[in-house]
């Protein structure tokens, strides 16, 4: 369900098999104030606090890995399945198709997970489709998929709430989740996401309190610290971007990738039994 | 047990004596008065934990935790005109829960486990939606009168219920969830200006204004919040399920393993009540065969669960 179908604008997706309001209604956070007052100005902070990651993993009992991740109020959830039995295409290569696995990510937000005015829909829209296709071309390089022939891995991300920050905090989930799911990995995957208000100048580090997620451009930046190389990138604009901008960005995102690829990592050499951390260690 | 885990791990001989024969394996397990499910640790475990207020993209929220099966709940709102809103209730013939204002979903997204695929929602999610709308339905414990906003409106609530880990005793964990995701709504004070009038005749349920300017409630500026009573205070709606295995042995909040032992009956007791309400059995529900003196006791250890369930992660 999550395949590209083209679906035109004027025709409403239908939901058979869901209860349905009788009447469409209006969100009370999208009512106007009484009295025709000015919205209240919002609450943002002067000094954005450093927000640190919040790691948990075997959340979910019935896979091969899962991850939860924490990044201020923005919380992802991801599990792995797999590897399975590779679907089979017509339109790739034979051999191309056997030689390594298949990842295929399906990427969703909750219908509460929003805190813009209005439920998000059961059904994947183009945001999510976008976010899955970037997943996947992030994370499938630093997976050893070749170790896996004739076998496909899914990573099914769900996102509870979004305060921004979001799919960056989803590549860090993911990862997490394949590390949990036991899967070779060349190196950790860690992002992060700038973002440039309406009228600035300069960008600004998204963190997920909700108090910049209205840009008008971001910058999302995926990175493996070790191999000191840019796993993915996903720029969004409504307008184009000069190219120093987009360095520029690059820049800011870097140093946030490498702390929570340290942070990442110390999660992950504290989950293990104490043998076989002195060993690491060693 | 591996860090992380919430039961313990079986050895190599014990593990393939249960993929042979699983019924044999639990039997000999319940004939030592063990149990491998995370449920059966102590009797918090039996209970259950809940987490309410937890996601701020909702007006109610709350997670609840059942062993190892975990379930979020998230309530928005929104308003409608009431003439609408009636009329079409009354057309359609629809579910009571619908006509009363409340839509609910439940959700058992692939995340949660290897059984469900992408895609609409399976027939298990489709029951358990029909179960737990039901059982609120035929509680008693809900107050529409609460979703009232002044003479021609009404606060229609969106509950959705989404499964992060399923293992077992769904409907126990889900129910948990929305009762206490209804109990922690908070929603800004609406009001309804003086000069917001309609013409009562040219409104139905083929007028459809979706324009904030049309409707004609606002908000309070000052930002007050209000939390409205939609369920009864103190009451909650709580389901309780067992497995009873050759009608002797009686296994409370059983997880997958125990629910897919091989002749085995499921029992579903659904409970309401709490403050002012005495509790009470709403309905019970079974897959298989079992004898009117287990289904008797599951409903005294029902009503027990309830009364503790609204003692500890329920208590307001």
């Amino acid at each position: 369900r999550n395949s590209q179908l083209p679906i035109s604008d004027h025709v409403m997706p239908l939901d058979r098999y869901r209860n349905t309001a009788l009447v469409d209604g209006i969100d009370v956070r999208a009512l106007p104030l009484a009295g025709d007052s000015p919205a209240p100005a919002s609450q943002g902070k002067q000094q954005q606090q450093q927000q640190q990651h919040w790691f948990q993993r075997r959340l979910v009992q019935d896979t091969v890995g899962s991850g939860y991740v924490e990044f201020g109020d923005t919380k992802v959830l991801c599990s792995v399945h797999g590897p399975m039995e590779p679907k089979r295409s017509v339109l790739t290569d034979a051999g191309a198709e056997q030689s390594r696995a298949q990842l295929q990510v399906y990427y969703k937000l909750a219908p509460f997970a929003s805190h813009q005015a209005g439920r998000v829909s059961y059904l994947p829209d183009e945001t999510e489709r976008r976010a899955a296709s970037f997943l996947q071309d992030t994370l499938a390089p630093s997976l050893r998929l070749d170790r896996l022939p004739k076998s496909r891995i899914e990573l099914h991300c769900l996102v509870l709430e979004d305060a921004g920050c979001c799919l960056a905090t989803a590549v860090n989930c993911a990862c997490l989740a394949l590390v949990d799911a036991g899967l070779e990995m060349y190196d950790l995957v860690t992002a992060a996401t700038v973002c440039r208000p309406v009228g600035a100048t300069d960008w600004q580090l998204e963190v997920g309190d909700g108090s910049n997620s209205g840009g008008s451009s971001s910058v999302t930046l995926a990175y493996m610290r070790s191999l000191r190389q840019v796993a993915g990138m996903l720029v969004e604009a409504a307008e184009p971007l000069q190219p120093r901008e987009v360095s520029a960005a690059c820049r800011i995102c870097e140093d946030p990738c490498k702390m929570t690829h340290s942070s990442l990592r110390q999660f992950l050499l504290d989950c293990l039994p104490a043998d076989d951390r002195t060993a690491k260690i060693a | 047990s591996k860090p992380g885990m919430s039961q313990p791990m079986l050895t190599d001989d014990a593990a393939d004596w249960n993929l042979a024969v699983p019924a044999e394996f639990a039997k000999a397990l319940l004939a030592n008065r063990l149990r491998l499910a995370a449920t059966a640790a102590s009797p918090s475990s039996r209970v259950g934990h809940v987490t309410p207020g937890c996601l701020g993209g909702a007006a109610g929220s709350a997670i609840s935790v059942l062993g190892n099966t975990k379930f979020a709940c998230g309530v928005s709102a929104s308003v409608v005109e009431l003439s609408a809103a009636g009329t079409a209730a009354a057309a359609a013939g629809c579910h009571p829960l619908l006509a009363a204002g409340v839509v609910l979903n439940a959700d058992l997204p692939p995340v949660c486990s290897r059984a469900f695929r992408p895609g609409p929602p399976s027939d298990t999610a489709q029951a358990l939606t029909v179960q737990v709308s039901d059982a609120l339905a035929q509680s008693g414990c809900l107050d529409a009168a609460q979703l009232t906003v002044g003479p021609r409106h009404r606060l229609q609530l969106h509950v959705d219920a989404v499964c992060l880990s399923a293992d077992g005793s769904l409907p126990d964990a889900c129910l948990l969830a929305v009762s206490a995701a209804l109990a922690n709504l908070c929603l800004p004070r609406l009001v309804v200006p003086a000069d917001a009038g309609h013409d009562d005749s040219n409104s139905g349920p083929s007028v459809r204004s979706t324009a904030a300017a049309d409707v004609g409630v606002r908000r309070c500026p000052s930002g007050e919040k209000f939390r409205p009573a939609v369920l009864r205070p103190g009451s909650a709606v709580i389901c309780t399920s067992f497995v009873a295995i050759d009608n002797d042995q009686l296994l409370s909040v059983p997880d997958g393993r125990e629910e897919a032992l091989p002749g085995a009956a499921i029992v579903r007791v659904f409970t309401a009540g709490g403050g002012d309400l005495p509790v009470c059995v709403v309905s019970v529900q079974m897959v298989g065969e079992a004898a009117s003196e287990l289904v008797g006791r599951c409903c005294r250890e029902a009503v027990e669960r309830h009364a503790a369930c609204l003692a500890g992660p329920l208590a307001r």
